[in-house]
């Protein structure tokens, strides 16, 4: 258990109460050249994940830190591997589907070691590890919960497309309720996924992390100061970023920013962030957006055609409407603080 | 006309190559023609090179072939990877733009613009294969009712706009073959029996056939090439009041498989390589603590995340071998996709009656194919029950009584009088922790004296198959 507290103010914020000094908006950064993932990845069309990784990777190294990544087996790893080039100057470490987290263990160790040597300087290098949904909610859970509570500095980066889609969209613990999959398919016995996703913010908090956030490449300074403050803060640190999947999502390839768009708005991906001072084990809470308008679950469905069996039932709908309701209702604090009235539905307001 | 006649199409992926393959085997299948297919994946999760060969015959064949008589390349890497395989006077049909650096002076070339006529002419490139489809069923000398009742079943539900466009499609694949191609049906559809067969993969018989044997609680996670296993199971397991879990890795898959086979349930996982690796130790506890559990193994390219879409045969020994210690489990290895079926039944019957694990190993090439079965398989379904003891509610019951025969009775958890512990620590026969040599050595001999009974049941006379001359000088034992 922890303290909580609450960041009264709403948005993006390079500022961090476990930093000196707050880290750099990109946009302060001017026109210097990086390279995130470059051409030759066989990421499919419309793929969001390609993206976020791509920002995450140009975040660290306007930082000038060179990136070690250890990479699990996911979508990630099999669009990024026929054309290792792709990774430019990053490091890679490619390793099994459940040891994301005990391989950026050993990857943080060696370092350790480098540093002691005298061989590199420790705030040159910067370890990562980047895994998918299944490789993080599921059979990688183990490895990550144990690595998060070594208190190791590094970053884990978990690429959320909300099923596992190179194996043929089968769903993961990080499945929506209702989703059409193929191991929860939408039947008239069984309706789609039963189950409720889990939220890997909260998993990782109890487990210690010092900084936890969820990102989505639509946003992308969000994302970007996200991976700067999780780079710079000591302890391990998770970011999550939503994926668009248009092929296991079963939506258009060009919608990626309508769809992401509705579920910010939705509320069905809440954007925050959590630092923890050790010391005083209080949690200080953000919420890096608010929806412009709050709309219901049933908009977020419509462009997605793996919601399609439920959108025909209504209880189901509401269900899951609930499923956010009571996710959303965390954050009230900060709204009541605010003034704002979550209530009034498709309502436009101020800020 | 011939008897045997073997089909290449060969593309990217989402072109629809599956699509074409796949309709010819439906076509075929009605028609009662034996058919074995061979399949490769990309590696990609959209796009990259795939192929389909499908082998027609008039007498039950046991693989897909070689040489190819027909090749159709939707591309020009397509066309570079296969024309290799095609046999000296065989048939080429490919895409306008393809180019052919060598003359093909005994081969006969087609090339029609199928891309042109799908995305001028019909306006809509997805139809593209049903242009090559046309095409085909020319050349071929398919039944245009046929083939249209197929395209029929497939895009009625799609609305009108759809079924014209495919319908379109087809129509002038079929002309343009008729205008353009010279030498007239060289190759015909095989001669087939009266008999319709039932057209399955590999790894649907194996999720069929443990349905049939009364499997009733799967427990996977995904990994290619088993998943569809699971996939399967997942719609048609509930159907008949079963439970499908998925569980967060492989460990956990046979785990729960341990405990709901334990509990009384008749219960499998599938799993590949990588899966198979970190399902080791508990082979080692199914083994120990007598516990039934069937595991399906298709086997992908190795070791590590090695080559997941392609086949490879070579987690034979880990099967028989894997996990620490003298551990006993039986090893069964399917040769067709209605082999696959018959073996899966009979593993459970197997693992059932002799309470140990059964490994069933296929292979990506035999998950995938496409197979013609002979409709009276289902017929041939093992029957077989558990030893189970309703114990005395007073008596004390012995789990692992020794008796001279190697299978102890089966007390159902939750029987009174019947409660007792089952460990993979070895044990004396009530489940009592023992560590002194004798108890070691009698209760490995009778967990090893199941295997002699196996050799000898019944249910096991069918697992071989001798091919060939009964006088060869040279024999050759092979599995798989």
């Amino acid at each position: 258990m922890y303290k909580v507290l609450f960041n009264r103010s709403i948005g993006p914020s390079p500022y961090s109460l476990l930093l000196p000094e707050p880290v750099r908006d990109v946009g302060d950064y001017g026109a210097i050249p990086t390279t995130g993932l470059m051409s030759g990845h066989q990421g499919c069309t419309g793929c969001g994940m390609v993206t976020g990784t791509n920002q995450v990777l140009r975040a660290l190294k306007l930082m000038d830190k060179h990136v070690v990544a250890s990479i699990g087996t996911g979508c990630n790893e099999v669009i990024t591997t026929q054309n290792t080039s792709c990774w430019g100057d990053v490091s890679v470490d490619h390793n099994n589907f459940p040891n994301t987290g005990a391989t950026l263990s050993g990857n943080i160790a060696a370092l350790r070691a480098l540093v002691q040597a005298g061989a590199v300087s420790s705030d040159s290098v910067v370890n990562i590890g980047i895994a998918g949904d299944g490789g993080t909610y599921d059979i990688g859970l183990q490895a990550l919960l144990a690595w998060i509570a070594r208190g190791e500095n590094g970053v884990y980066v978990c690429l959320n497309n909300q099923a596992y889609m190179n194996t043929g969209i089968q769903g993961s613990g990080a499945t929506p309720f209702g989703t059409n999959t193929t191991t929860t398919p939408f039947g008239k016995v069984v309706r789609g996924n039963q189950r409720t996703q889990q939220s890997l913010l909260e998993l990782a908090l109890a487990a210690g992390a010092s900084y936890v956030a969820s990102a989505c490449p639509l946003l992308h300074r969000d994302l970007m100061i996200k991976a700067q403050k999780a780079a710079a803060i000591e302890g391990p640190c998770v970011l999550e970023i939503y994926s668009v999947c248009p092929e296991g999502w079963k939506s258009d390839t060009d919608v990626f920013h309508e769809i992401t768009g509705l579920a910010l708005d939705t509320r069905s991906w809440i954007l925050c962030e959590a630092e923890r001072e050790q010391r005083s084990n209080t949690v200080l809470f953000t919420l890096n957006y608010l929806p412009k308008r709050f709309l219901p679950i049933s908009e977020y469905l419509k462009m997605q055609e793996r919601f399609a069996g439920m959108r025909g039932f209504p209880e189901m709908v509401q269900h899951a409407q609930e499923i956010i309701d009571a996710r959303w209702s965390f954050w009230h604090p900060v709204l009541e603080a605010n003034g704002i009235d979550d209530k009034k539905e498709g309502e436009a307001f101020a800020t | 006309m011939q008897p045997d006649l073997t089909v290449r199409i060969a593309g990217e992926s989402g072109e629809g190559v599956i699509t074409i393959g796949e309709t010819l085997c439906k076509i075929s299948a009605r028609e009662g023609i034996n058919i074995v297919t061979f399949r490769t994946f990309p590696a990609e999760i959209k796009g990259g090179a795939c192929m389909i060969q499908v082998r027609l015959s008039e007498t039950p064949i046991p693989y897909h072939g070689e040489k190819v008589d027909l090749l159709v390349c939707l591309n020009q890497l397509a066309l570079d990877e296969n024309l290799r395989d095609l046999k000296e006077d065989g048939v080429l049909v490919c895409e306008s733009e393809c180019d052919l650096e060598d003359e093909q002076p005994r081969r006969t070339v087609y090339k029609a613009p199928f891309d042109r006529i799908a995305t001028r002419e019909i306006g809509s490139r997805i139809t593209k294969n049903i242009v090559v489809l046309g095409t085909l069923s020319y050349i071929m000398g398919l039944s245009k009712e046929i083939v249209e009742g197929f395209i029929t079943e497939k895009f009625a539900r799609k609305g009108k706009a759809v079924l014209d466009h495919n319908m379109d499609a087809l129509q002038r694949g079929i002309n343009y073959a008729a205008q353009h191609f010279t030498r007239e049906t060289p190759y015909q559809l095989p001669q087939g029996s009266v008999h319709k067969k039932l057209l399955m993969t590999g790894n649907e018989a194996i999720a069929l056939g443990a349905t049939a044997a009364g499997m009733r609680y799967f427990f996977g996670y995904p990994i290619t090439p088993a998943s569809e296993i699971m996939e399967w199971l997942a719609v048609n397991l509930p159907k008949v009041g079963g439970t499908v879990l998925q569980t967060e890795d492989e460990i956990s898959a046979v785990c729960s498989v341990a405990g709901a086979s334990w509990a009384g349930g008749v219960s499998m996982t599938s799993t590949s390589g990588p899966g198979l690796a970190l399902m080791s130790e508990t082979i080692g506890l199914l083994s120990m603590a007598e516990i039934p559990a069937v595991i399906v193994d298709s086997q992908r390219g190795g070791p590590s995340t090695g080559m997941p879409t392609k086949t490879e045969q070579s987690d034979l020994l880990i099967a028989l071998y894997g996990s620490h210690g003298d551990s006993t489990r039986v090893v069964m290895a399917p040769i067709s996709v209605s082999d696959c079926f018959q073996v899966t039944a009979t593993a459970f019957a197997i693992a059932e009656k002799y309470q140990l694990p059964v490994i069933v190993l296929v292979d990506q090439a035999l998950s995938a194919r496409l197979e013609t079965v002979d409709r009276q398989i289902l017929d041939k379904i093992p029957k077989f029950s558990r030893l189970c003891v309703i114990p005395r509610e007073d008596g004390h019951y012995a789990r692992y009584q020794l008796s001279g025969f190697d299978v102890s009775p089966i007390a159902l958890p939750g029987t009174a009088g019947g409660e007792h512990m089952v460990t993979g620590r070895e044990h004396d026969a009530f489940g009592n922790f023992a560590c002194d040599e004798e108890t070691h050595t009698a209760m490995t001999v009778k967990r090893f004296g199941k295997l002699n009974s196996i050799e000898t049941d019944p249910l096991m006379s069918e697992m071989c198959l001798r091919l060939g001359d009964e006088n060869a000088e040279i024999g050759i034992v092979t599995w798989g």
